[in-house]
């Protein structure tokens, strides 16, 4: 895999995976958490790049 | 308002696990999610092990070096600090020849982010695992 964006959403993942698991205690709510922090850490790169590539 | 546990007193230690706090770091820090498998949390400790074990191979498959302990450079230091959380994949990777670090590869410094992101989320499973033995957290 050589693609920036893959390997970020790949380390996003995995980052939300543990801090789901170690935050919460009910499957349901370590999915939601999961879930949520991968988002925050995707749209926030994504922003972030957007922001990178205009200003600079 | 105070937690059950914190309400009276000394928290209880987690009944089956036979560990105290310094078994358990122990424990995280050679095999991540050993801890909490011992401890009985087994879906816990089996995601941390797949994840972790995983962004550490991650890291090596996507050509990221595993950091000496060089005072000398700070940050190579402290990379080196948290690779080192993740103790026996280290050990490991090192005694197979892994790790020497594709500079030129594209994805050099993912790797790094990769073996770096897998020991820094090792430490915070350490600190999980303490807290769990001494009953701060069920």
């Amino acid at each position: 895999m050589t693609s920036h964006l893959g390997a970020m959403l790949l380390f996003a993942v995995c980052v939300a995976a543990v801090f789901g698991v170690l935050l919460r205690d009910e499957l349901g709510a370590q999915v939601r958490l999961a879930g949520r922090i991968f988002g925050a850490l995707a749209a926030g790169a994504y922003l972030l790049g957007w922001m990178m590539f205009l200003a600079f | 308002m105070t937690s059950p546990a914190r309400s009276s007193g000394r928290p209880a230690p987690a009944p089956e696990a036979g560990l105290g706090p310094g078994g358990a770091v122990l424990m995280a820090w050679l095999v991540p999610g050993a801890a909490h498998l011992a401890l009985g949390q087994s879906r816990r400790g089996a995601v941390i092990l797949v994840v972790l074990l995983f962004m550490f191979a991650a890291g090596l498959g996507f050509g990221g070096r595993l950091f000496p302990f060089q005072l000398a450079e700070p940050l190579v230091f402290l990379a080196a600090l948290a690779e080192w959380a993740v103790a026996l994949p280290r050990l490991l990777a090192a005694a197979a020849g892994l790790g020497e670090g594709r500079v030129v590869a594209v994805t050099y410094e993912f790797g790094n982010t990769f073996l770096i992101g897998a020991g820094l989320l090792n430490m915070l499973v350490m600190l999980d695992a303490v807290d769990r033995v001494t009953g701060r957290k069920a």
